[in-house]
């Protein structure tokens, strides 16, 4: 029969090929042509027949839904949230619709996330996300900052407004703003507080989940009595992005330090954890910033202390984003799609039956809901794809596409021997799959929780793996030219000054990553100057 | 600007409904205003107990802050409120917020009752700590309030004003007799308990505060509800605020002819006129001959009535 899928190649590979290096002004825009072409960028239809021939499978494993990472990882990136119907483009330039599969993922980080928080001290509030302008102003490195990404209404109700207001960027000015009218003494400290929120930032290079012009986001805000407290605050959250970086996402982040360059707008200190993508670009991930007492002066939130003096409160304010789904994405996807850790994947199993005569189909079919009630009741997260609109053969290509870190799959002789099939995502092929499982509930579910367990443990040591053969420790700066130059990331001593730290990025396009918390020992000489330097830096390209 | 001593709500609430609802959120630490943008509000944290609305209300902290955008159009409009504000509305009183258990962010604080000056006040709040440990860890959401800096008439005041369900005192003379004593938010009912049967107690207490405030509220709802066949009679229930089912013909024309003919002097109320608030699903029984209260014409259906703006 002729093979109704038909897949036109991808507009990069028309426009751009592989071998074309961007035009500067064209590379801004790149990401806004390579938009997949609805319709082909999902999973090319199949017969309606059950049977299952090998070279069909062939022919649906030919036909490329995602382009790979080694042609284009850009068009790869937007392939695979495109096809495993992650998030599509909003009718606004730069905007994103996250669809259920996609928010299912931002509800994962939600969850941890949320009970870690509760277990520090921390309450959920919320704040309205219009803002005055005037708030903005107070703090004149934070306007300074913002300013080119702000979104302003300047008319509500049909009349023009008095006073412009802002769409929030972020929250440290009305936090303030209410933190004056709430803190009064030092009993009233630490006033501890995080908001799950939409922020808006008009951003000129968008890419879905990355940068957009809206995202959602968390944003912890705490007011203390002591600048050791506020640091120490500071310090135990991104202790907490970085466990659940590493527990939760297998993603090995580097926690540090940021640049004095930098540091957020407003703040003392930044705090960063630092992820190595599949392209080997840097994302920072999340941050955490000890703002000192930078807005309090501003704004004057104030306490009276034990002494009755008044004084001002030393603050923090730390945040992770969706952009953390597209670190998910960019870090364990494959040529094949998405790929999910166990621990945050919103389905953890799904099954597949496969019959070929009607006859086999009652038994088969009754099988697979004995194994999804027995995995569902023991707290997996599965699905039994039942459908006879589909092949078995389509069926695995979808949900691998998907990221489901395991594929059971049952027929007719499994049913007979009272076994399964397992097949794991992040290993591909025969090599990934196992027969003969035991069909038994306890035996099974052992196991499944067994091999998820596993694949978790994998993925990061893959990640883990991939991140230290592509950092070079550098000693000079033609050293670290040559590692940003082949695409790596360069870890070397450094104290020069922030012009010098500006030259680098004019030059390389590498900006410093963080000082990350864990330095080695002994003396050492900064890469750029030839001067003692106390610390060592990360340079990379980044996102 | 003289603070307020936020000690109690000053308004009552079966005579100024709007104000006393104001004053509940604001002082319940529910919402804090928003002077610089109006019709915004601060959602403070014992408003939200994300995954309790989700589970027992069906509204999402979303769907919440759209409601509280409208927060004085649902003052007004009890009977359309949404399941949340509902349980501020329903079931608060003229000392603040009574919380449902099953949605309070916190259900049972513990405040501990020293005698001035006396040798066993850290004794007394490490049985104040002590209780909150045992709670918490039988899945109670409890909170010790040991703070130094309030009286415990204070603290009585303020567990009131927020709606806790459950007040746990424990003085000198139950620290000796190993027991505490507890108050219930919804009746002031005061009792002495052994530590040893704490747990059971609690839990107890709140499954039947979680029931006797559905009681009173059906209850309530069941006394407000009028049914009503003609114009003098839907006057008479409308001048005293009920919420009225009256049979109906489903005319447009109709609807807003009522609305016109009860806006102000007609009923001597203020504000708008009443118009239909929903047609319940289970309908009463509809005789042939009923008509419609309002035209006269043969009666359709049953619908709720009520006033708007």
């Amino acid at each position: 029969m002729v093979s109704s899928s038909l897949r036109l190649p991808s507009l990069t590979s028309l426009l751009f090929p592989a071998t074309t290096r961007y035009p500067a002004t064209l590379r801004r825009t790149v990401c806004l042509r390579n938009r997949p072409l609805s319709g082909f960028a999902t999973a090319p239809s199949g017969t309606a027949s059950p049977e299952t021939k090998s070279s069909e499978v062939d022919r649906l494993r030919s036909d490329r839904a995602v382009t790979p990472r080694s042609q284009d990882f850009n068009a790869w990136y937007l392939d695979v949230i495109a096809s495993a119907e992650l998030a599509d483009y909003g009718p606004v330039r730069g905007t994103m619709v996250i669809r259920p599969y996609g928010y299912a993922i931002w509800e994962a980080i939600q969850d941890y996330l949320n009970v870690k928080f509760k277990e520090t001290g921390h309450s959920n509030m919320y704040f309205p996300q219009f803002i005055p302008y005037s708030f903005i102003e107070k703090e004149a490195s934070h306007v300074e900052g913002f300013s080119p990404e702000l979104a302003l209404v300047t008319v509500g109700g049909g009349k023009e407004l008095e006073e412009k207001l802002v769409v929030r960027p972020t929250s440290e000015t009305i936090v303030n703003h209410m933190f004056t009218q709430w803190i009064h003494s030092y009993r009233d400290l630490p006033l501890m507080i995080n908001q799950w929120a939409n922020v808006t930032r008009w951003e000129m290079r968008t890419k879905p989940f990355i940068r957009t012009l809206e995202f959602l986001w968390q944003e912890g805000h705490t007011a203390h009595a002591t600048p050791e407290e506020a640091e120490k605050e500071a310090k135990q959250m991104i202790e907490i992005y970085t466990r659940f970086a590493f527990e939760q996402t297998a993603i090995p982040v580097i926690p540090g330090r940021k640049s004095k360059l930098e540091t957020f707008a407003g703040a003392d200190i930044t705090y960063t954890i630092e992820a190595m993508m599949g392209d080997r670009k840097a994302l920072q991930a999340g941050t955490s910033h000890n703002l000192g007492q930078n807005f309090s002066r501003a704004f004057g939130t104030q306490f009276a202390d034990e002494n009755g003096e008044r004084q001002h409160v030393w603050q923090t304010s730390w945040a992770v984003s969706t952009r953390f789904v597209g670190g998910i994405i960019m870090t364990h996807g494959d040529d094949t799609g998405l790929m999910l850790p166990p621990k945050i994947a919103p389905i953890q199993v799904v099954i597949v039956p496969i019959w070929k005569k009607d006859t086999e189909k009652t038994g088969v079919l009754s099988a697979a809901s004995s194994v999804k009630e027995a995995l569902q009741t023991a707290g997996v997260r599965v699905k039994l794809d039942d459908t006879d609109q589909r092949t078995p053969g389509w069926k695995f290509n979808f949900w691998e596409m998907k990221g489901i870190p395991l594929r059971i799959e049952i027929g007719p002789r499994d049913v007979s021997s009272n076994s399964v099939v397992v097949s794991r995502r992040d290993v591909p092929g025969k090599a990934g799959k196992v027969f003969g499982i035991s069909m038994e509930p306890s035996t099974l579910v052992a196991y499944v929780k067994e091999k998820l367990d596993e694949i978790q443990t994998s993925l990061l040591e893959k990640a883990l793996s991939f991140r230290d053969s592509n950092i070079v420790d550098v000693n000079s700066y033609a050293e670290l030219k040559d590692a940003i130059s082949s695409g790596k990331w360069a870890r070397g001593p450094w104290s020069a000054s922030d012009a010098d730290e500006q030259r680098v990025k004019e030059e390389t396009g590498a900006t410093i990553r963080c000082f990350p918390f864990e330095q080695t020992q002994g003396t050492k000489t900064c890469l750029m100057t030839g001067n003692p330097a106390e610390e060592v830096a990360i340079f990379a390209k980044s996102y | 600007m003289v603070k307020e001593t936020r000690l109690g709500i000053t308004a009552k609430k079966d005579e100024d409904f709007g104000k006393w609802y104001s004053e509940a959120c604001r002082f319940g630490e529910l919402v804090e205003y928003y002077e610089s943008v109006k019709g915004c509000y601060i959602l403070k944290p014992s408003g939200i107990s994300d995954e309790y609305l989700e589970r027992y209300t069906n509204t999402t902290l979303k769907g919440l802050l759209q409601r509280l955008l409208g927060l004085q159009e649902l003052v007004d409009k009890r009977t359309q409120g949404p399941p949340f504000e509902a349980a501020c509305m329903t079931h608060g009183d003229d000392k603040g917020l009574v919380f449902p258990p099953k949605v309070a962010p916190v259900q049972v604080v513990v405040i501990h009752v020293p005698i001035k000056g006396a040798a066993d006040y850290q004794e007394l709040c490490d049985a104040c700590e002590a209780v909150e440990s045992t709670l918490l860890g039988a899945g109670i959401r409890a909170e010790a309030d040991i703070r130094d800096n309030y009286s415990c008439g204070w603290k009585y005041a303020d567990q009131e004003l927020t709606g806790v369900p459950l007040r746990i005192e424990t003085g000198p003379r139950d620290l000796a007799n190993d027991q505490v004593r507890i108050v219930t938010r919804d009746n002031g009912a005061k009792m002495d308990v052994k530590r040893g049967d704490l747990i059971e107690q609690v839990k107890d207490l709140l499954e039947k505060i979680q029931s006797n405030l559905y009681d009173v509220a059906k209850r309530k709802v069941e006394e407000c509800t009028q049914k009503v066949e003609t114009w003098d009679e839907f006057v008479e229930a409308l001048s005293q605020k009920k919420l009225i089912l009256a049979p109906w013909c489903d005319k447009v024309e109709v609807e807003k002819d009522v609305k016109r003919r009860t806006r102000g002097d007609e009923t001597g109320g203020g504000g708008g006129g009443a118009k239909t608030l929903c047609t319940p699903l289970e309908q009463p029984e509809l005789g042939e001959e009923t008509l419609c209260f309002a035209s006269g014409k043969p009666a359709k259906k049953w619908s709720y009535w009520g006033r708007s703006y």
